[in-house]
Order: structure tokens, then sequence, then C-alpha cells
């Protein structure tokens, strides 16, 4: 698996992976996600982008679900881009892909993330 | 004389070491497998999960504590004509499944545990566990094939 990390527009984290997330190389996300968390002093507006990722199992969904726990403790929120039907599969499964917020298209995720974060400076104003 | 061809149906089993570096070997073996007896691409990627996680449980949880300095997983897929059996098994510590946590749900199993297990109910059309504490475990899982 390789992992990237990189801003998207300038207001957006991303954690990009590709290859395949399981219990070998899950801890390598997790330590990427938390990472990423920490880092940013504030809110973190994460971009998990799943796009080349082949294969995810429970180990990396527990991964995603805990990493989006925190961003939302921390003021912040998650989404995730992903179009591999197998995930996507286990997404649904799991009952996790709108809690997730799950977009087939790193585009429709990153505006998902973007209209959370345009309600969220409404709400604060 | 012609030498007679093999049962196509014969068994074909792999052994990995309880580390979770040979998952990836184990869905591309049982993948192989599964394309090979005619099943369908949902129906591998269903297989490939199921398996994988039926192996991530044996890695995390059969020898925690253990003596053995060189414990194995053994995964045996019995190909069918129209279905596939496939068998996970370890000779570690097993547990008692009447207080093992079975998740009745998703939000269920994200709460006690389990998710894998409940993963594999989910995408298998038969589960069955056997395993006693100290006898080991065994995992049994069918596919039928969607046609």
């Amino acid at each position: 698996m390789r992992i990237e990390r990189r801003e998207h527009e300038g207001c957006l984290t991303v954690v990009a992976a590709s290859g395949e997330v399981d219990a070998y190389t899950g801890p390598e996300l997790l330590e990427a996600l938390t990472d990423s968390l920490q880092q940013s002093g504030g809110p973190t507006w994460l971009l998990v982008d799943l796009t080349e990722v082949q294969y995810l199992d429970s180990i990396g969904l527990g991964i995603l679900v805990q990493a989006a726990k925190e961003a939302a403790e921390g003021g912040g929120t998650m989404a995730v881009a992903c179009h591999t039907p197998v995930v996507l599969k286990v997404f649904d499964i799991s009952g996790t892909r709108q809690m997730l917020g799950v977009r087939e298209t790193l585009e429709e995720a990153a505006a998902l993330l973007k209209a959370r974060k345009g309600g969220s400076r409404h709400e604060d104003a | 004389m012609r030498t007679p061809e093999p049962d196509p149906l014969l068994p074909v089993q792999l052994t990995i070491p309880a580390d979770a570096r040979w998952l990836t070997v184990v869905r591309l073996a049982v993948s192989g497998v599964a394309s090979r007896v005619g099943a369908s691409y949902e129906d591998v990627d269903d297989i490939k999960v199921a398996v994988s996680e039926a192996c991530t449980n044996a890695i995390d949880h059969a020898f925690a504590g253990g003596t053995d300095t060189s414990p194995t997983i053994c995964i045996q897929c019995h190909p069918g004509e129209n279905a596939i059996r496939i068998e996970v098994s370890d000779q570690g510590c097993g547990f008692d499944p009447e207080k093992a946590p079975v998740a009745e749900d998703e939000a269920d199993a994200e709460k006690r545990g389990g998710l894998g297990l409940y993963l594999i109910r989910k995408l298998m059309d038969e589960t069955d566990v056997v395993s006693r504490p100290g006898g080991g475990t065994k995992v049994t899982m069918v596919k039928r094939f969607a046609r």
C-alpha cells in the first residue's frame, strides 16, 4: 500500500491510499489519518482518497470509522472517495456508507466536504 | 495407455504462517480457485473478503498468549459443481462460541466487535464456526454461484 498526503484547493486535507488495506497495511493508514487530524491544529476537513484502493476489510473500516469520529470531535468532518465495487460493498453491508460520507469520485467527495464546511461557517456566524 | 485425468473437484489447500503479511496471498489464491471453478466477479469478491476476514480473526485471536512458535492457518477450498466450500482452520486457543459476541446487525457489530464474522455471514450463503477452548477453530463457508 502507498499513502500520499496533500492539500486540495488549499482548504481540504487529503490522505490518498493505493493498494490493499488489511490487518497488515492498515496501521500505516491509521498513522497517516491520525497525523493529519493532529497536525491541523483545529477542525480538519479530511478527504480520504481510496480511488486507487482495490481492497479494504473490517480492519480498514474500523480505522475509517475511528478517523471520522475524531474529525467530528474536532469540529471538522471526513469524506471518502471510492469506486471499487468490493470496497463499496463492505461499506454498504456494514451500514457505514453514509456515516463516512462515501462518494464515488474525488470531486464529489470534495464537494461534500466543502458544503459541510460552508454549512459549519454559516452555523458559526 | 492414457494417464487418467485428476478429478477437477479435488480440494485445494494452502497453509500460511499466522501473520497478516500473508493475507494478500490468501486472497490471491482463493480468488484464483473460485474463478477456476466458475464463480462470477462478484462472487469472487465476496469469497475473497470472507476468507480474508476469517484468516484475520485467526491471526488476531487464535494464538494470543500461546506458546506455539510457528502458528499456521490452513485454508482448504472444496470446489463443487455450482458452489465452493472453504474451510479456514487453526490449532490455536479456540473459544467458547456461546460466550463469543455475535453481532445481529451492523450497528451491533461495530459496538460489540465481531465485524469480521458479521461480514462473512452477510457475504457467504452458509457459515459455520466450530471452536472449543484449547482445541482450535474451524470456520466453514459456502458460496453458491449466481449464474
